[in-house]
């Protein structure tokens, strides 16, 4: 006995879909789907990049140099509007020498064997 | 197993004109399996919306190991699955309810033999459903089936052997 799903009728796909469905069907898909943006990547020609870091490395030695420059002048004006600071360094530097030889005259002084014998 | 479309689809400048072509190219294989399992037109729509949806999120997930065509089969019959755990009512439906339904359908265009049959197969487990449909009208090799249920070929036939008794028992039972 065959089968009654042998029977080829039965293979026909009852289901139907309105005209065009499957044209529309994408379309409306497609607006489902978010939209993906891809940056484009920028192209910068070789000569621009040269010239932008180059003015970037000149930009970074000037700096330093006013830099320098500058932190010299300070010093130079600084040494120069106080002259009183530097005297009285000296003063101080001479007055100890002063202190530690009369520190050593009294010593001497109680010292007989040094007097006695020089 | 890679192929140029899989290629553009893997590339973000070339992704979304590629998965146009993927929609164009699959919609209706993957409506006629959904259709079957969903039965109404208007859900077989929404599952196959939501099928291309989720192929379209898991892209990045898609190395390419299966083909195009059984990655989306198997989303397809993963949505199916769950809209029919969602709607419950059909999935099995009694005498009266089944003739009334799908003949009170616009696109159904089925006669008495055929609307039998669609009843004897909506009374089948769901995955003996999908293997008789993916057997029986898509006439899809068991090795093709197996990569897309991930099921052995053996559990498939044995699967497809049932779902026939079944399926000829309602038959002679309702003749």
């Amino acid at each position: 006995m065959n089968s009654i799903l042998e029977n080829k009728h039965l293979k026909a796909d009852p289901f139907v879909v309105p005209d065009d469905y499957f044209e529309q069907f994408s379309s409306r898909m497609m607006n489902l789907i978010p939209e993906t943006e891809v940056q484009p990547a920028r192209i910068i020609p070789l000569g621009q990049r040269i010239r932008a870091e180059v003015g970037r490395v000149i930009g970074f030695a000037a700096m330093i140099t006013l830099v320098v420059l500058f932190s010299r002048s300070f010093k130079a004006e600084a040494a120069a509007s106080t002259p009183y600071v530097q005297n009285v360094s000296s003063a101080v530097a001479v007055n100890s020498d002063v202190e530690t030889d009369n520190a050593y005259d009294y010593m001497l002084l109680d010292n007989v064997d040094i007097i006695e014998n020089p | 197993m890679t192929e140029p479309l899989y290629e553009r689809l893997m590339n973000p400048t070339t992704r979304r004109e590629a998965f146009t072509e993927v929609v164009q190219k699959y919609s209706p294989q993957l409506y006629r399996q959904i259709r079957r399992l969903v039965i109404w037109h208007e859900d077989a729509d929404d599952v196959l919306q939501e099928t291309f949806l989720k192929a379209w999120a898991g892209l990045d997930n898609y190395k390419g190991e299966a083909q195009i065509s059984s990655w989306l089969y198997r989303i397809a019959l993963n949505e199916s699955l769950a809209f029919l755990a969602k709607q419950k009512a059909a999935v099995s439906l009694d005498d009266s309810e089944a003739e009334r339904t799908l003949e009170s359908d616009p696109w159904f265009d089925g006669d008495e033999l055929q609307t039998k049959l669609q009843k004897a197969v909506s009374l089948l487990p769901e995955k003996q459903r999908i293997v008789f449909n993916m057997k029986y009208y898509d006439e899809m090799k068991y090795e093709e089936m197996s990569e897309i249920l991930q099921t052995s070929v053996g559990a498939l036939k044995a699967s497809y052997h049932f779902a026939v008794k079944k399926i000829e028992e309602f038959f002679e039972n309702n003749d």
